[in-house]
């Protein structure tokens, strides 16, 4: 399985769907789509990881580069993140830099 | 003690070979799942350096040897570009860094280290030999 990534963009909020495997395989295709989130210039973006089932630097890297695209002022919440994924991020230190929350449906 | 051993060749990124590979091994050694994605990362992570800093986009070769014994599995990757010792990154610079400066990357041997219970480095006969282990 390779990588599953939408974008909404509604009222300022950018909303990044990645399920699947984030890893060297798929990077290029995340870096497209988070070029368009950079181009929205939203207020906060929204990376819904519910159905992330794998995260390596080099996906973490994607993620990264738009933080710092987009700059400090805007937010950027990490939505449902597994517990290895969310482990990714807290090790490099990416999670001072972001919002992590867990919403579950139902 | 049981083995299992893939060649690697060409000049992409293998994540997904290296994945099933690791997935076979662990599944062999009745690792949890977070043993088994950790193993797969800490092999990713090295995998790929190799392919995009060691053979610098060019063709090579990578070899994955697995071996699952009473106490613990290991898995042994080898590639034959320039000697690089992993075991011996610093990874402290890029941290204090943060990510919201300097590079967008250096994180992948961090996430070795953290991934697996041992993980050891030599250069023999020619060929850089990482050696991650993890205890069953």
């Amino acid at each position: 399985m390779s990588i599953d990534a939408r974008i909404t963009v509604r009222q300022g909020i950018a909303t990044v769907t990645l399920g699947g495997q984030a890893d060297a395989a798929s990077v290029d295709r995340i870096d497209r789509l988070l070029v368009d989130v950079v181009e929205q210039r939203p207020r906060q973006l929204v990376l819904d990881v519910s159905e992330l089932s794998y995260l390596s630097s080099a996906g973490l890297r994607c993620l990264v580069r738009v933080h710092q695209q987009l700059g400090r002022d805007v937010e950027i919440v990490l939505l449902n993140p597994s517990e290895e994924v969310a482990e990714t991020v807290r090790l490099t230190g990416f999670d001072h830099s972001l919002t992590v929350q867990h919403r579950r449906a139902g | 003690m049981s083995t299992a051993a893939l060649r690697l060749e060409g000049r992409r990124c293998y994540s997904r070979e290296v994945a099933a590979f690791v997935a076979e091994l662990a599944g062999r050694a009745g690792l949890s799942r977070g043993q088994t994605y950790r193993l797969r990362l800490a092999a990713d992570e090295l995998t790929t350096n190799a392919v995009v800093h060691g053979y610098r986009g060019g063709a090579g070769a990578i070899e994955l040897a697995g071996c699952v014994a009473e106490e613990w599995v290991r898995l042994l990757i080898d590639d034959e570009a320039a000697p690089f010792d992993p075991s011996g990154h610093d990874p402290a610079p890029r941290l204090a860094a943060g990510p919201a400066a300097g590079p967008v990357g250096g994180y992948g041997l961090l996430l070795v280290r953290h991934s697996v219970d041992d993980f050891a480095y030599e250069y023999v006969d020619g060929r850089n030999r990482c050696t991650l282990t993890v205890r069953r």
